[in-house]
């Protein structure tokens, strides 16, 4: 430990005010930060603090976010991590770039966001698709609004936006059939371009045309469809355990899930031949990945208790009407951007009644 | 009885049960500041004063308060530069404190005796009224309850079982005088943790006859001993009592020091403090006579560099210098924090065996173990506020802190009154918690002051306007 320590300290200086390499010193501090603890000590009291930090944070929701990529790697193969890399290194330089002009630190916020983006992609995608998507979604999404912390959207998801608006029929035709015997892709050649067997027919595509695929299938995820998205056995995992360690808001995932599957089932019995069965849809697209892992970020949603019960209402619903009702066969994305423009709203509201009482209480 | 939010977080070091005695040392020091006032000397230098003899004095509204000798012994009074003075005392040989007040009268004490006696043997400051926000007035203020708190949640308080296993015949003698002090059908409300303890049971059993005490179980979290929070908890649970109510608050240490005095004549000369926390290998409770210097504390623990004093808890504390300073009249705990040596390697990446969070993010979640670790580092690096919520789940004001935090970072002061800012009671539980390691509690201090003052100054234009008129 002496060691790696020693060398840190002995390049610091460079780095410094008036070191040969000052402008370079947010990245020399990431690297710092990320692999030593804060040297900062309490200035105020409380004079100890508690153990947990932003980066404690963020890399639990890696860890929530494993079981799903783990899943895709098996299912689509090793192009998997290819798309990880290109997002890493395409979006991280976005924000490296911006931490050298606005001479501040780099945010852990973006191991997220970068991890996160390749999980809801097609998996054939060519890879400066990729790229396009998550330096429009970081540079859009998250820095125009003055960095993390002060985004309005989920980064990952404007991303994602911009490709389906900007190459429609890539994001829809570029889908991969999972690996079908027991090793899944993982023993596939490895495809840097966009894998030959390609096509459109996604779960919710099929069921737009009467053809339900097998609950089963749903549940381990052997279906088409986005990299992360398609097990939803993994994303019960990870995000369950998200939420166990309190880092997703059980609130926000319980009132999305809920009010998807009781509006779901209302419009069943309304309309039968357009909407589909309760289990298929919520076992289906993006619901579930999107409930967990899109939804809970915690800048992008409300911040206040109650206002996440009406913002995950407000998702489930629109997603279940999109899905519905549409052209659209894969509403969520668009739930949750709705769910983040209405977030600071329905904290104002939830704040209005909460004046009220604190009045009572002066 | 349950409060919004509040925590306790398990941290290495808790005082054990045993109550050492501290031998009183040959110099002890009184700091003539307690609690916001400056007490002036009324005894000379090289003056012989006896003990429970007044050192110094201060004027407040309806009377005046001293601050008792601890001892007998020769005085030097020792000025210091800006600061308030502090008397040396030295100590005569030691002999056994007898009582200087005359308790004959005992059964028929009036109301006003009760009050003078407590405020020259330096028992009275013990008392916070809701009325005055701090002592209550010696005028013929009476309340409508008085809580007598018996939990002392943050780590590490001197606990209120140690201090009724201790002195449990004096403390019941004290919480009947009490009574004496109330309003006509006035109250007494005891907070204890569990209702089934023994302890519990044996006061129910003391004070079964007694008319006018009630009692309420409390889970023993951090800041159930806030003064503030106790009259609220009050008002939830008995919706006779009214916000503008007069309630006082006294703690243990407090009932046991009025009885001490009420019934055996003895003024205020020791504290029972909780010495706890990491850096320390025994933490107990010891008696030490007022005056002790901080550094007698820790003779025989192994402490030493390397570690940070705080006077008080966890929570609220604040540094001293061991060699610089005193046990004062109102002291109870000393917290030994451990000084960061060494920046951890991946720190972040660690299961956490040693660590606990509020979030249940670490493995003593399971394994239940305690916080080693805690530390005067800040653990983590200053971020923006990353929306995690977790302020909010915390605040026993059931306030918002982020928002209290948004809106004075963009400097808007009247939104922050609107959501809540004065209900802050400056737990400090926010600032503990928040992954973003913002220095919530500190703003939103800074900012009741600027409001108050603020508040001030429009009264003032509103009265010279009047005067106009
Ligand atoms: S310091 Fe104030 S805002 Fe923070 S938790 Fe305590 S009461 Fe709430
Ligand atoms: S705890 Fe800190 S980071 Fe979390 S919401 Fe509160 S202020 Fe923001």
């Amino acid at each position: 430990m002496k060691n790696r320590k020693g060398i840190l300290d002995k390049i610091r200086p460079i780095f410094e005010e008036d070191g040969k390499l000052s402008f370079f010193k947010p990245i020399f501090q990431a690297l710092d930060n990320f692999l030593f603890l804060s040297p900062e000590t309490t200035k105020n009291p409380p004079f100890g603090r508690d153990p947990l930090d932003v980066k404690r944070f963020m890399s639990l929701v890696i860890i929530g976010l494993f079981p799903c990529f783990l899943a895709s790697l098996y299912f689509f193969g090793w192009r998997t991590l290819l798309i990880l890399l290109v997002s890493y290194i395409a979006g991280g330089s976005v924000e490296v770039l911006f931490a050298l002009i606005r001479k501040e630190e780099i945010n852990e916020g973006f191991l997220v966001t970068g991890f996160i983006y390749p999980l809801i992609l097609p998996p054939g995608l060519p890879l400066w698709m990729v790229a396009v998507g998550i330096i429009f979604g970081v540079f859009i999404g998250k820095e125009i609004f003055g960095g993390t912390g002060r985004n309005i959207f989920n980064p990952a998801l404007i991303g994602r936006l911009f490709l389906a608006l900007g190459y429609p029929a890539a994001m829809t035709a570029t889908w991969v059939k999972p690996g079908w015997l027991p090793w899944g892709k993982l023993l596939s050649p490895f495809t840097i371009g966009t894998p030959d067997a390609v096509t459109s027919a996604t779960p919710l595509v099929l069921a737009k045309v009467g053809e339900l695929s097998s609950i089963f299938n749903l549940f381990v995820g052997r279906v088409t469809g986005s990299l992360g998205e398609t097990s939803a056995i993994a994303i019960l995992l990870g995000g369950i355990f998200l939420v166990l360690v309190g880092v997703a808001s059980f609130r926000t995932v319980l009132a999305i899930l809920l009010s998807f599957t009781v509006f779901n089932g209302l419009l069943r019995l309304a309309a039968p031949s357009l909407v589909n069965p309760v289990l298929f849809s919520l076992l289906s697209g993006g619901i579930l990945f999107g409930a967990f892992f899109m939804a809970t970020d915690p800048v992008s949603s409300p911040v206040t208790k109650s206002g996440k019960w009406i913002y995950g209402i407000i998702i489930g619903l629109i997603a279940i009407l999109i899905r519905s009702f549409s052209g659209f066969v894969e509403g969520v994305m668009f739930a949750i951007l709705f769910g983040n423009i209405f977030a600071p709203i329905i904290d104002e509201v939830v704040i209005r009644f909460k004046i009220r009482r604190y009045a009572r209480e002066e | 009885m349950k409060v919004w939010g509040s925590y306790l977080p398990r941290i290495a070091g808790k005082p054990s049960g045993v109550v050492e005695e501290v031998a009183v040392p040959e110099k002890l020091y009184i700091n003539l500041q307690r609690g916001g006032l400056i007490y002036a000397p009324v005894v000379k230098n090289g003056q012989d004063v006896k003990f429970g003899q007044a050192l110094a004095e201060v004027q407040v509204e309806g009377g005046k308060l001293s601050l008792p000798s601890p001892v007998s012994g020769k005085v030097f009074i020792k000025e210091k530069e800006d600061l308030p003075s502090i008397i040396i005392i030295e100590t005569d040989e030691p002999k056994a404190e007898e009582g200087v007040y005359d308790t004959s009268r005992l059964k028929h004490i009036s109301r006003e005796e009760i009050r003078s006696t407590l405020s020259s043997s330096g028992i009275w400051p013990f008392f916070w009224s809701s009325e005055t926000g701090g002592i209550p007035s010696l005028d013929d203020e009476r309340p409508r309850a008085i809580i007598v708190n018996f939990l002392l949640s943050e780590p590490f308080r001197a606990r209120g079982e140690v201090i009724l296993k201790r002195s449990w015949r004096i403390i019941m003698e004290g919480i009947k005088f009490l009574d004496r002090l109330l309003a006509d059908y006035g109250t007494i409300e005891i907070i204890l943790t569990a209702p089934h303890g023994p302890v519990a049971r044996t006061i129910y059993k003391d004070l079964a006859g007694f008319a006018c005490v009630n009692f309420h179980p409390v889970q023993p979290l951090y800041p159930v001993e806030n003064n503030m929070l106790l009259k609220r908890m009050l008002r939830k649970v008995s919706s006779s009592f009214k916000k503008e109510d007069n309630v006082w608050v006294i703690d243990a240490q407090g009932v046991e020091a009025v009885g001490a005095c009420l019934s055996g004549g003895i003024p205020l000369y020791q504290r029972v403090v909780a010495v706890g926390g990491p850096a320390l290998s025994d933490p107990k409770h010891l008696s030490v006579r007022i005056g002790t210097p901080v550094k007698d504390l820790l003779k025989d623990s192994k402490s030493g560099d390397g570690t940070c004093v705080l006077r008080g808890g966890l929570f609220l504390g604040n540094p001293v210098d061991p060699d610089r300073d005193y046990v004062n009249f109102d002291d109870d705990a000393f917290f030994f924090l451990p000084e960061v040596k060494k920046r951890e390697f991946l720190s972040f990446l660690r299961p956490g065996f040693n660590r606990t969070s509020y979030l249940p993010a670490f493995a003593t979640v399971v394994t239940r173990g305690d916080d080693t670790q805690v530390s005067t580092s800040l653990r983590g690096e200053i971020r923006p506020c990353v929306a995690c919520g977790l302020c909010e789940s915390i605040c026993p004001s059931g306030l918002l802190p982020q928002f209290l935090h948004r809106y004075l970072f963009n400097g808007d002061l009247d939104d922050a009154e609107k959501i809540g800012l004065n209900l802050c009671i400056g737990c400090n539980l926010c600032t503990y918690i928040c992954p973003s390691k913002i220095e919530l509690q500190k703003q939103f201090a800074l900012a009741k002051e600027e409001l108050k003052a603020e508040h001030e100054e429009a009264k003032a234009i509103l009265a010279r306007k009047n005067t106009h008129d």
